[in-house]
C-alpha cells in the first residue's frame, strides 16, 4: 500500500487529504481520509484489517484527538467496506456512516449477494449505517444523475451522486475539485461486468452523466477505488473506453457464485489444456531444433528455437499453477482463480507468434489452443462459447481427421519442397510428431450418407485431441462408430480401450464434444456423442 | 515441490526424481543431474516413477544433459515413467531422443 503521508487536497488548500492506494486487485480497495480544520472524512474503509489498522493509527497521530466526522461508501461490495462491518475499531463508526439507501439495507439485511460477499468469501454482520443517501431524492440532476449534498458539523461540503451500474447503490463523491468515482472504471471489465446487482443500461446512463459532468465542471482529478489517481483528461478517455467496452456487452449471464465456480472449474480444464498444448508445442520446437542442430543446420535449428519464447511461457504456467494449487487448497475463492487464469491465458496469447510457429507446428494445434483461450475469455467475460452449427456428414469428418495421421501426407511436403525450401520443408515435416500409429484407428459406419447437425470445426479438433491423447497414452486399437439410434439422431462411438487420460482431461474432451453440438453419453471405454439428425447427403 | 535423490539397485546407482519439473525447479533439477553424472561412469539412469509433471523447459534440461553426455558417448536412459508424463514425451517427439525403459530393472538391464 502506497501512502504519502498528508499533503493539500487539489484545488484547495484549506484541506489535507492522506490518500492509501493499494495494488489493484479485488482484495481490498483504496482508502482515503480527507480533514478541514473541524471535519475528518474517511471515503470507503476497505477490507484488510491492516489496512483498517493503518487508517486508525494515522488518525489517532493526529493533534486535538480529531475523530471522525464521516465514512463514505462509493458502495457496498466488501472489498470497499468489509473493515466497516468486520473491524473492531472501525464497526463503532457504523452510525456516521454514509451510503446509498439500498446499500445501508443490503449490509443491515446482510444480503450476501449484492455485497459480493458470497463471491469474496467475506463474513456478514448486520450494520446499521447511520445515514442513508437518497432515500427521498431520486429526481436526476444537472447531468441526468440524482445528486445530493451533505454539510458535515464542521461545514465540509460534499455532492453524492448516485451512478448505478457496476452497483445499484454505487455514487461519485464529489468535493472541490475532485471526484471520488468507486468502481465506474472497472465496470465493464471482464469478470466485474454481470456481478450480482450489474445494469449494463443504468450503467450508460451514469457513464454519460459522469462524462458530461466531467466534462463541465472544474473537476481536475478522480480518485479511483482501485489504482492511482486518474487526472480529468484521462478519465473522460477512459469513461469512453468503458463506454464502448460496455455498449458491446448485451446479453452476459450474471456473475453469481455458482457461475463462478463453474467458470473457475471451466478455468481449471482449459489452463491445463493449455499447458499441455503449449508443452506439446514448446516441446515440438525443442525437439526439431535439435533434430536441425544434429543434422548440421546450425541456422536453421537457432531459427526454429526463436520462434517462441519457451521459457517465458514455462514461467506463465508455473505462476499458473503455483495459485491454482493454492486455489484446491482452498486458500483462494473461485473468482480470483478465474481472474488469475485470465490474466494468464492474456499474458500466454500476447507470446504467440502464430505466423512464426506455423513454420514447425501443425496448424491444428495452434488453431486448438486459440480456440481454447477464446472459449476460456468468453465464458469469463459472461458469454457462452458458441458452435456454429450446420448439416455435416460424420462419416466423411472422421475419415478426414484419421486421414491427418497418415505419415504420406506429411512425406509429400517433403518430396514436393525446392531445393530452396528444403529446409523449411524438412523442420515442418520433423514438428508434425507421429503419435497415431497407420492403422491403429478404424471408422466403422452403417451408412455413408448419415448427416448430423454439428460444428465440424469443433468436432475435428475435439477428435483430434482424443485420438493423439489417447495414442500416446499406449491405445492402438480405436474405433470410430457412426450409426443412427433412432429418426431424430446420429451416435458418433469413439472407442479408444482401457487406457483413459486423467479424470480431468476426460472432462475437456467431454466439454470439447459438448460444444461441438453433441450431447455426451458416456466416458468410460468410449466417448459417445448423439447429434440431432440433419437432411440425409445423397 | 521437486527432489532428486541418489539411489541405488544391485549395485548400480541411479537419479530418483519426485515432483515436478517447471521452470521454477528446472534449474535445480539440471544443477543435480549434471553433478549426479559427473560423478558417474557410463550411461545414467534417471528413475521418473515419482515425476508427476515435466514442463517445456523441463524437456530442455534433459536434452541438454543428453547432449553433454552424448560427447562421451554416454546416454541418458529414463525409466519408470507415468503415464502423464511419457504421454508428453510422445507427443513432443522425444521419446525418439531418450532410451526409455519401462522399470529401474529394465533400464540396469539395458546398461548391461
Amino acid at each position: 500500500m502506497q501512502t504519502q503521508g498528508w499533503s493539500p487536497f487539489a484545488g484547495d488548500e484549506d484541506l489535507s487529504f492522506f490518500p492509501m492506494i493499494r495494488k489493484i486487485d479485488i482484495l481490498s480497495s483504496n482508502s482515503y481520509l480527507i480533514g478541514s480544520e473541524d471535519d475528518l472524512i474517511l471515503i470507503d474503509p476497505g477490507a484488510i484489517t491492516e489496512q483498517a489498522d493503518r487508517i486508525l493509527s494515522v488518525i489517532s497521530d493526529l493533534p486535538h484527538n480529531r475523530q471522525l466526522s464521516g465514512i463514505f461508501l462509493t458502495h457496498t461490495h466488501m472489498d470497499h467496506c468489509h473493515s466497516l462491518v468486520s473491524h473492531p475499531g472501525l464497526s463503532s463508526f457504523a452510525d456516521i456512516a454514509y451510503s446509498h439507501v439500498s446499500g445501508v439495507h443490503a449490509l443491515k439485511t446482510e444480503d450476501y449477494g449484492v455485497t459480493q460477499a458470497t463471491l469474496l468469501g467475506k463474513r456478514l454482520y448486520p450494520t446499521l449505517l447511520g445515514n442513508p443517501l437518497f432515500s427521498e431524492n431520486q429526481e436526476a440532476g444537472r447531468y441526468g444523475l440524482p445528486e445530493e449534498t451533505i454539510t458535515l458539523p464542521g461545514g465540509l461540503l460534499i455532492t453524492a451522486y448516485h451512478t448505478p451500474g457496476h452497483s445499484p447503490e454505487s455514487i461519485c463523491y464529489r468535493i472541490g475539485e475532485s471526484l471520488f468515482i468507486g468502481d465506474t472504471l472497472f465496470a465493464g471489465s471482464p469478470g466485474i461486468a454481470g456481478l450480482v446487482g450489474y445494469s449494463r443500461d443504468d450503467l450508460l446512463h451514469s457513464l454519460n452523466g459522469l462524462r458530461q459532468m466531467i466534462s463541465s465542471e472544474d473537476i481536475t482529478v478522480c480518485y479511483s477505488g482501485h489504482g492511482n489517481p486518474i487526472p480529468a483528461a484521462d478519465a473522460i478517455r477512459s469513461i469512453d473506453l468503458v463506454l464502448r467496452q460496455v455498449e458491446k456487452l448485451s446479453g452476459i449471464e450474471t456473475q453469481t457464485p455458482g457461475r463462478m465456480k463453474e467458470t473457475a472449474l471451466f478455468a481449471e480444464d482449459l489452463m491445463a489444456e493449455i499447458d499441455e498444448n503449449l508443452t506439446i508445442i514448446s516441446g515440438r520446437i525443442t525437439f526439431v531444433s535439435h533434430m536441425l542442430d544434429e543434422l548440421e543446420e546450425g541456422d536453421s535449428a537457432g531459427e526454429i528455437s526463436s520462434v517462441l519464447d519457451g521459457a517465458a511461457v514455462d514461467d506463465l504456467l508455473a505462476r499458473y499453477n503455483s495459485f491454482a494449487e493454492e486455489y484446491r487448497r482452498g486458500a483462494h475463492q473461485p473468482i480470483l482463480l478465474a481472474l488469475n487464469a485470465a490474466n494468464i491465458a492474456g499474458k500466454l496469447e500476447r507470446l504467440i507468434d502464430r505466423g512464426g510457429l506455423g513454420i514447425v507446428i501443425e496448424p491444428w494445434l495452434i488453431d486448438h489452443l486459440d480456440e481454447l483461450i477464446n472459449d476460456y475469455m468468453t465464458l469469463f467475460r459472461g458469454f457462452r462459447p458458441l458452435a456454429t452449427l450446420k448439416d455435416c456428414n460424420p462419416t466423411a469428418l472422421c475419415r478426414k481427421v484419421i486421414d491427418s495421421f497418415d505419415p504420406r501426407q506429411a512425406d509429400q511436403l517433403l518430396e514436393s519442397a525446392s531445393d530452396d525450401d528444403f529446409a523449411a520443408a524438412l523442420a515442418l515435416r520433423m514438428g508434425q510428431v507421429q503419435v497415431v500409429n497407420e492403422g491403429s484407428v478404424t471408422v466403422c459406419t452403417t451408412d455413408e450418407n448419415l448427416s448430423a447437425i454439428m460444428d465440424p470445426i469443433r468436432f475435428e479438433r475435439a477428435a483430434l485431441t482424443l485420438i493423439t491423447r489417447y495414442a500416446a497414452c499406449g491405445a492402438d486399437e480405436m474405433t470410430i462408430t457412426i450409426e443412427k439410434r433412432d429418426e431424430d439422431a446420429v451416435q458418433i462411438t469413439l472407442s479408444t480401450g482401457d487406457t483413459p487420460p486423467d479424470t480431468r482431461q476426460l472432462r475437456y474432451l467431454r466439454q470439447a464434444f459438448a460444444l461441438s453440438g453433441g450431447t455426451v453419453l458416456r466416458t468410460d471405454e468410449a466417448m459417445a456423442v448423439r447429434y440431432p439428425a440433419g437432411r440425409t447427403f445423397i | 515441490m521437486m527432489e532428486i535423490t541418489r539411489a541405488e539397485t544391485g549395485g548400480v546407482s541411479f537419479a530418483d526424481v519426485f515432483g515436478r519439473i517447471d521452470s521454477k525447479t528446472a534449474p535445480e533439477a539440471e544443477k543435480i543431474l549434471r553433478t549426479f553424472a559427473e560423478e558417474q561412469e557410463g550411461n545414467v539412469i534417471v528413475n521418473c516413477s515419482g515425476l508427476e509433471y515435466i514442463s517445456s523447459g523441463g524437456l530442455r534440461i534433459l536434452l541438454v544433459i543428453e547432449k553433454e553426455l552424448k560427447g562421451s558417448g554416454r546416454h541418458v536412459i529414463l525409466c519408470g515413467l507415468r503415464t502423464d508424463v511419457e504421454k508428453i514425451f510422445r507427443l513432443t517427439g522425444f521419446t525418439s531422443i531418450f532410451t526409455i525403459e519401462k522399470t529401474v530393472d529394465d533400464a540396469i538391464a539395458h546398461l548391461r
